[in-house]
């Protein structure tokens, strides 16, 4: 249900356009800022997918993104889990600073969701939530 | 009125006067790339209309030498050229001046900024692919640190320019730069009394001030080659 908070156990992942790329595939914390505009980051619910293996739910990502965005060859999905952000935020931060990571379903993604408790200027922290990144997949499918 | 003032207000006199330049010169000269020499050839325009007016000041007029000198040593011309040209043109510019620069990793730096730059259109056709300005003083920062490393070089989500330093998750030096000359940077490194934990910080200063900030934090030691 919208504004519902993740459990701590279950994984997002988090589309990364390849301009937020190192040239080696890795993803940076740019890929973690806030645009100005924005209120939170964009990521998807991997468990409300109900499909039982990371590939599938990899596959149904893809396939939301696909709907929304031109998939570049060298873009990344990149997963994370829950818990272990918001523990690595609060621990490293220089002020504790409390993540909430939240569902925002919308109509045509409903695992959409979103993290909440920074700004677009708190760059430090989006190298922190980067750090705690646990696989990377490639956005389009592999040929 | 200053030479540049003038010059510069309406356009329209340079616009023709570096029209008259070009093909005069091209009509006598062996052509080679006319592309890869505009930026000389506005350069030796420029330098060539200063010259004629330096020399009509101090034959004719009496105006004050230093009126003079202030004129001469105005901005470039190529910066106010470029200063005329799309946001696109104006990175496509600066790609072609780091191919010419003397920073030991400029061709690859050229090459990555032209991935990102074709990247960013490809995912974002309605936005600037590159802030210029951003661009332009990170450049500007490589020239004068000739000792950095290569760094990692992606794009933040306002598509300025950040550079990376890492080495090991405590080795970590980010700096984004931005269009009005301050650079945002994110440092994580091994606390000097405790070296088991990691100090981070983070801050924004003048791009100026950037390595004098940063060096008492010994982010050199992974930074230089």
């Amino acid at each position: 249900m919208k504004g519902d908070l993740l459990p701590e156990q279950d994984h997002i992942s988090r589309y990364c356009s390849a301009i937020h790329c190192t040239e080696n595939g890795e993803v940076t914390g740019t890929a973690f800022q806030l645009r100005q505009i924005d209120d939170y980051l964009s990521v998807n619910w991997l468990e409300f997918l109900r499909v039982n293996h990371r590939q599938e739910e990899i596959g149904e990502i893809r396939k939301i993104l696909r709907s929304k965005l031109t998939l570049r060859a060298s873009a990344k999905i990149a997963v994370l889990n829950v818990g272990e952000i918001i523990k690595y935020v609060r621990s490293n931060s220089p002020e504790a600073q409390e993540l909430r990571i939240l569902h925002e379903p919308e109509d045509n993604d409903p695992s959409h969701s979103g993290i909440y408790g920074y700004s677009y200027d708190d760059h430090l922290i989006a190298d922190l939530i980067a750090e705690t990144v646990q696989e990377i997949y490639p956005a389009r499918d592999p040929e | 009125m200053r030479l540049n003032e003038r010059s510069f207000t309406t356009g329209q006199d340079d616009i023709k006067s570096f029209e008259e330049y070009h093909w005069a010169k091209n009509l006598t000269a062996t052509i080679l790339e006319p592309i890869d020499l505009l930026e000389v050839e506005i350069i030796n325009w420029w330098t060539q209309k200063r010259i004629d007016a330096l020399r009509r000041k101090s034959s004719i007029t009496t105006e004050p030498v230093e009126e003079v000198a202030t004129s001469v040593e105005s901005e470039s011309p190529f910066d106010e050229i470029i200063d005329r040209l799309g946001d696109d043109e104006k990175v496509n510019e600066i790609v072609k001046f780091l191919n010419q620069i003397n920073i030991t990793f400029s061709k690859r730096l050229a090459s990555r900024i032209q991935f990102l730059f074709e990247a960013s259109k490809e995912e974002y056709p309605d936005e600037v692919a590159i802030l210029p300005e951003s661009l332009k003083n990170f450049v500007s920062f490589l020239q004068t640190e000739p000792n950095l490393k290569y760094p990692d070089v992606v794009l933040s989500p306002s598509k300025n320019i950040r550079a990376q330093w890492r080495t090991a998750p405590n080795r970590h030096f980010a700096v984004e730069f931005l269009p009005t000359g301050d650079a945002h940077f994110v440092i994580f490194l091994p606390d000097p009394k405790h070296p088991d934990k990691t100090n981070r910080m983070s801050g924004l200063v003048s791009i100026d001030s950037l390595m004098q900030t940063a060096q008492p934090h010994s982010i050199l030691s992974w930074c230089s080659q």
